[in-house]
């Protein structure tokens, strides 16, 4: 009876705890205080994740890997680092490292898979509708396969994620102008890709 | 339209040129989430602007979190039965090998039965061949648990121990069993 007790006093200290207070009694090998912030942050890495890798099954994956990174990392975390910047920089260069190879994967099986996907995906979707049933996601999924992994990544934080262009230079370890770079460069290939394959999205003008 | 959609409107251009403030950009974004004359407007000048619309609220059902919290407990566990094996494999697995193997086995066979999910875990992931007389070895299971028929799903531990991860069937439970060669376990 103590031992519940205690246990769900605990996770209620836990929950109301800072994330910095969190990180400190992990580093002291108290695993509960470790699981609480997995499940405070699992939401942004999962979401992250997603985005970036384009599916929910592979995003689950590369969220779990984030986490036993940080656990098996969180002495060499530096404390004067936000944690939501060290967090988001494991799970995006996890992200893109998955993506990428996910893609050379794609690639020593041969394109045509990829093009029979996509004349499906461009027959199968209601653009405007896409666009206003809140299907962005799976819109963002279907136009985002040219972007560079930087480039997705770059565009994910700040699009979907709404961090600032210092904070993703910090993420991915970049300059500030390079961050702009990515974001230019990201919505002139997008803008292409739905040209392509949404052509519903497009002003009237432009078709 | 609103003045609000006049302001929101005016301040897309420089959206796309990223020269917004902060609290201004986080108007804008929150004006178009729930506008959908202005997100119809956004996306005639740039049909990348639908994205602006998108919440940053991250989509993660409870259930999903706890699943995921679930495969790392189980990640770290496996990761520090890995550790406890390691040191022991090749001059001290005389006495201690065994004991750390077997309870790594047992540790991981609660867990992956209590969690009832089946975790991901990368370090495992990969799956080189194990001798067959290394498979073969491998003692007479419980009841309910059966011997691994071959060596795929298993992989090789940074201590020199095999982990075999087995499932089956299509279901659970998940049984992960760490068998050291050099241990007569």
């Amino acid at each position: 009876m103590e031992l519940v007790y205690s246990e769900s006093r605990r996770r209620q200290e836990t929950a109301q705890a800072t994330d910095r207070d969190l990180v400190a009694e992990a580093r002291r090998g108290d695993l509960l205080a470790f699981e609480a912030l997995v499940a405070r942050k699992t939401p942004a890495v999962l979401s992250v994740a997603r985005r970036v890798v384009g599916n929910p099954e592979d995003a689950r994956d590369v969220a779990q890997m984030v986490f036993l990174r940080v656990w098996e990392q969180l002495e060499r975390y530096d404390a004067t680092w936000s944690f939501n910047t060290w967090i988001y920089r494991i799970a995006t260069n996890l992200a893109i490292d998955f993506l990428r190879s996910a893609r050379s994967r794609e690639r020593a099986h041969g394109a045509t898979l990829h093009l029979v996907r996509q004349r499906e995906e461009s027959t199968s979707l209601e653009t405007t509708r896409a666009a206003e049933d809140g299907e962005l996601e799976r819109l963002f999924e279907r136009v985002s396969h040219r972007l560079s992994a930087k480039q997705k990544a770059a565009f994910v934080l700040r699009e979907f994620e709404d961090r600032d262009t210092r904070e993703i230079a910090e993420i991915l370890q970049c300059g500030e102008s390079t961050v702009r770079n990515h974001l230019f460069n990201a919505r002139r290939i997008l803008r292409r890709e739905i040209a392509r394959l949404y052509p519903g999205l497009l002003p009237p003008e432009t078709k | 339209m609103t003045a609000l959609c006049e302001k929101t409107r005016a301040a897309l251009p420089e959206y796309l040129a990223e020269s917004l403030a902060p609290s201004e950009r986080r108007a804008l974004r929150a004006h178009l989430s729930v506008c959908a004359a202005c997100r119809a407007e956004a996306a005639t000048l740039d049909p990348t602007l639908v994205f602006a619309a998108a919440g940053t609220a991250a989509a993660a059902s409870p259930a999903e979190v706890a699943s995921i919290v679930v495969s790392v407990r189980t990640g770290i566990a496996l990761r520090q039965a890995e550790r406890k094996i390691a040191p022991a494999a090749p001059s001290r697995a005389g006495r201690r090998g065994p004991r750390a193997a077997a309870a790594a086995a047992v540790l991981l066979l609660t867990l992956a039965i209590s969690s009832g999910s089946r975790p991901s875990v990368p370090s495992v992931a990969a799956a080189p061949s194990v001798p067959a007389a290394t498979a073969a070895s491998i003692p007479a299971p419980e009841a309910g648990v059966s011997v691994v028929a071959s060596p795929e799903g298993a992989a090789k531990s940074s201590g020199g121990a095999t982990v075999y991860d087995w499932n089956p069937g299509a279901g659970e439970p998940r049984v992960v069993w760490i068998v050291d060669g050099s241990l007569d376990i």
